[in-house]
């Protein structure tokens, strides 16, 4: 039987997206078509079965063994671990109150200080999972003893998790940076002023809404000074800012590489955790769940190199430029395509497989017109907004899970959510038309 | 002991020595950092330790991760399946996996014995790194790997609905957003 190289191509992938979909988990989804497709190509074309066997295996074989030997990729286990710590160490809680009581009388405050929580914790950790289960645990029953709308206050936390894979230290960033073969200190850099300007768009919208909705949120006086702080929540705040300092003050100040600053953080984090009360065995107990988390996802990109290189050697560059060529496509159309694929995919898949999906066939086509930083942010928000939407938002299921109320329905999150991820899409927009937003503080602090 | 809680047993170890050693990479890296910054005494050959351990990290956590089905899927049809259903797709995906790992382990076998025979090692004359173990691991999880899937696929046949993999926490897939 005749192959041709772009037939094996997409028969694989289409293989593959189909394997995915009905529930094969992804990482072997990956593996066993990079082994199979390199079976097929270097055996089929020319009916040598053997010798493609032959390549097939070698060629798993090495990526098994070369591809995540080099320093960069400790920054994910690294970043894990540091998240484990302080999520373990319940130093949100004390952040929650803490911003809380410094916010004063402003409308909206509780959901205010949910998202400018988020924004603190989103510096530190960089997982937004993790956020919105704890912010589900502290924020939302705040919210709901002080009267807040039960729809306005669950979208509150699940919209404002978002910042987690945008305000760096993000897994997202390191993985983009990983695929794309981008600096991930850069693209640390860049993903903070448009960050912080989600952050602004979200409690805009709060304060807004509760200004013109008061019954959505009522006002709540005197609620922060009803109790003065303890010192427990004064010395998680110092801890907290310490670590973001260390971190993000490290890699923006040139004293450390991510990697370092994984391993500096995780340090950080251990005596943070040793601070708030932490016990040896929970700080084990830690290192051991972060390999539990982590290990998946150094999996995925190890199998999704082995896809990768399938896809190169089958001409999968080639193929995506003389499609786009041939259609005469305009960037506009591009770019449509490009955001449909990936709000589409965010319904069904996690962020970091839409990653490894997609990054290597959109960043090659929109380089020429979008710079490849900005379009790291774009994307990470495109991706982003689909842990909002149903019926996979991933962000949704884990508030859903992790708040006590077990009368609060799936749809009622879902639809609280909406003008977070409304507002994310805009700052996508903008991102799109001022590129600058997030390439500006790289180019200043690179130079 | 059963082969279930034996097999769990030697991959939660290997799962600890992990543990250990991502503590003692972040302990260096921290050290290193320290003295190179504060008392401009780096500690050389921290990056290629660094870099020489990250796979081996991985590798000690992935048998426990799959054993704990903490693998990661989309679970948009799963989801809605009986438990049949699930249990198919369960076997499927695991009898890949036993594919994939027994065709890891085959084609990584001839460089790991040319290691052994030429003491393989990495480095730039400050320090040097004895590769050989590293690939040497890669072919035995790989085949923990195998073993692994089959003990999987024999769970889901015999006893689907204690396996059933939605009712996996949802936090184990906490770290892939």
């Amino acid at each position: 039987m005749e192959f041709d190289q772009t037939s094996i191509l997409l028969i694989m992938f289409g293989l593959m997206l189909i394997g995915i979909l009905v529930g094969i988990h992804i990482g072997f989804a990956f593996g066993l078509t990079a082994f199979f497709g390199n079976v097929i190509l270097f055996g089929g074309m020319d009916g040598d079965w053997e010798g493609g066997l032959d390549i097939a295996l070698s060629g798993v074989g090495s990526v098994a063994y070369e591809y995540l030997r080099s320093e960069v990729f400790a920054t994910i286990p690294l970043f894990m671990l540091l998240g484990d710590f302080v999520n373990k160490s319940g130093a949100a809680r004390d952040l929650y109150n803490l911003i809380n009581h410094g916010l004063k009388a402003i409308p909206g405050r509780l959901a205010v200080a949910t998202v400018a929580g988020n924004a603190v914790f989103a510096a530190v950790t960089g997982v937004s999972i993790a956020a919105a289960a704890a912010f589900s645990r502290i924020a939302y029953p705040e919210m709901r003893h002080h009267g807040y709308n039960r729809t306005f206050a669950l979208g509150s936390v699940a919209g404002s998790a978002c910042l987690g894979m945008i305000i760096p230290p993000s897994v997202l960033l390191i993985v983009w940076g990983i695929i794309a073969e981008k600096s991930i200190a850069q693209l640390f850099i860049a993903g903070a002023i448009p960050g912080l300007i989600l952050a602004f768009f979200f409690m805009v919208y709060i304060g807004v809404s509760a200004t013109l909705k008061p019954e959505l949120a009522p006002f709540v006086k005197d609620v922060a000074e009803e109790k003065p702080l303890t010192k427990a929540e004064v010395a998680s705040g110092f801890g907290i800012g310490a670590l973001i300092l260390l971190v993000l003050g490290g890699i923006w100040g040139g004293l450390f590489t991510p990697t370092e600053a994984g391993g500096v953080g995780a340090a950080g984090a251990v005596i943070l955790g040793l601070l708030k009360g932490m016990r040896f065995r929970q700080l084990c107990a830690a290192v051991v769940d972060s390999g539990k988390t982590g290990a998946p996802i150094m999996f995925l990109l190890l199998t999704a190199n082995m896809y990768a290189k399938f896809m190169e050697a089958a001409g999968m560059s080639e193929m995506i430029r003389d499609t786009f060529a041939s259609h005469e496509l305009s960037h506009l159309m591009i770019m449509l395509v490009v955001i449909g694929i990936w709000l589409v995919l965010g319904m069904i898949l996690d962020s970091i497989s839409i990653i490894l999906i997609t990054v290597p066939i959109f960043a090659p086509i929109t380089e020429a017109f979008f710079d490849p930083i900005a379009f790291a942010i774009f994307g990470i928000l495109a991706i982003e907004a689909g842990l909002l939407t149903p019926p996979f938002g991933l962000l949704v299921y884990t508030v859903k899970g992790s708040v006590a109320d077990k009368s609060v329905r799936l749809a009622e999150i879902f639809k609280g959510s909406v003008p977070y991820w409304i507002l994310m899409l805009i700052l996508m927009l903008i991102i799109w038309a001022f590129p600058g937003i997030a390439t500006w503080l790289p180019s200043q602090m690179l130079s | 002991m059963s082969i279930d809680a034996a097999v769990e047993k030697f991959a939660a170890f290997l799962n600890v020595l992990s543990a250990i050693w991502l503590s003692a990479i972040a302990t260096l890296i921290l050290c290193d950092v320290v003295g190179r910054e504060v008392f401009l005494s780096p500690i050389y050959g921290t990056n290629e330790i660094v870099s020489n351990s990250v796979l081996s990290i991985l590798m000690l956590q992935l048998p426990l991760s799959i054993l704990t089905r903490g693998s990661l899927r989309t679970t948009i049809l799963y989801g809605i399946l009986k438990i049949r259903g699930k249990a198919v797709i369960d076997i499927i995906s695991y009898a890949s996996s036993g594919l994939l790992f027994l065709a890891i382990a085959v084609g990584s076998w001839p460089n790991m014995l040319e290691a052994w025979d030429i003491g393989e090692a990495e480095g730039s004359g400050i320090i040097t790194i004895p590769v050989y173990p590293i690939r040497t691991l890669v072919v035995v999880v790989s085949a923990v790997g195998v073993m692994i899937a089959l003990l999987l696929i024999w769970q889901s046949l015999t006893n689907p609905e204690k396996y059933d993999e939605s009712l996996v926490s949802r936090d184990e897939a906490e770290g892939a957003n």
